[in-house]
């Protein structure tokens, strides 16, 4: 048997910050971020995979394939609608890790200020680090809220 | 419309640990019942802080939380372990808003009608730079601490 030992300097940090203006109500932003992060979301390379987020703390969400199975991406740690959502949790890593998102919303002049923060911690691949990068969750949303705000 | 990104290394992991032995003039039972009382409803942030009226439902996988108005709460931790009135642990997030992850663990023995309490919270991750130097979290659960040892005396005086 062997016995194969990770060492302390494998543990990767990633630490990703993202903000964006979106030209539609507080109330339209947040609801569009729950829906991109619900049914409509995709693949870092635009494939629908639908999820779900059950909206109160400890609320899973997660991709339920039926029969019981299914992925469990996180759980809600903190809900403020329409200002604050994050979600805590493995995310889509395979291995030992704990990711954290934060969003922020602010509505001023007409306009919601979107303020994404990523954190991860743990065995984190080089792979995974550049899905991260590619996600455009932050645009989808946009493309949502400003399209139901009729302002696009 | 702005866009801006950043993926940078802005620190490093951290770890943060509060190690506490705390004896009480009790029953475990007494004891027991009053720490999961004081992490729920009981709970606050400092001696005379609002208390936040957290929920612990106390089973295997049970959620540690705070309902707000609107639908709105905090998850602060799973149930990790339980086995009234010796064993309790909680894992979770805790009140950290960063990649992290916290355990929490109370063990109670009774010897003689003394209960002592070996308690541990220690957290490990991308810890923000505030609570890095453990003095706020050291102050709640000195707090913590103060209010069971407290409602275990009223319980007595009570006869309950």
């Amino acid at each position: 048997m062997t016995g194969l030992v990770t060492k302390a300097e494998d543990l990767q940090i990633l630490d990703l910050a993202k903000e964006i203006e979106i030209a539609a109500s507080i109330d339209l932003v947040f609801e569009s971020l729950l829906e991109q992060m619900g049914p409509y979301c995709q693949t870092a390379d635009g494939d629908p995979m639908p999820m779900i987020v059950e909206q109160w703390p400890g609320g899973r969400w997660y991709r339920d394939l039926g029969a019981n199975a299914g992925w469990c991406w996180g759980h809600v740690q903190v809900i403020e609608p329409p200002a604050r959502l994050e979600i805590w949790g493995p995310h889509f890593l395979q291995y030992p890790a704990v990711t954290h998102s934060q969003y922020l919303l602010r509505e001023h002049d007409g306009l919601t200020l979107l303020k994404f923060h990523y954190g991860v911690m743990g065995l984190l691949k080089d792979e995974d680090r550049a899905s991260v990068s590619r996600c455009d969750l932050m645009h989808r949303v946009r493309a949502m809220a400003e399209s139901r705000s009729g302002r696009k | 419309m702005a866009t801006t990104v950043a993926t940078q290394a802005r620190q490093s992991i951290q770890v943060l640990e509060v190690v506490r032995e705390i004896e009480i003039a009790a029953s475990i039972d007494i004891v027991f019942e009053t720490v999961l009382e004081q992490l729920g409803p009981m709970l606050s942030c400092g001696a005379d802080a609002p208390q936040l009226e957290m929920k612990l439902e106390p089973w295997p996988g049970g959620r540690w939380f705070r309902e707000l108005e609107n639908g709105g709460g905090h998850l602060w931790g799973h149930v990790q372990s339980i086995r009234a009135p010796e064993l309790l642990e909680l894992y979770g997030p805790m009140f950290v808003s960063a990649a992290a992850v916290s355990h929490v663990l109370f063990r109670l023995t009774e010897d003689a009608g003394l209960t002592r309490i070996a308690f541990s919270h220690r957290a490990m991750g991308l810890i923000p730079h505030e609570l890095q130097d453990g003095v706020d979290v050291n102050k709640g659960w000195t707090n913590y601490f103060a209010k069971v040892r407290a409602a275990v005396e009223e319980r007595l005086k009570a006869g309950r």
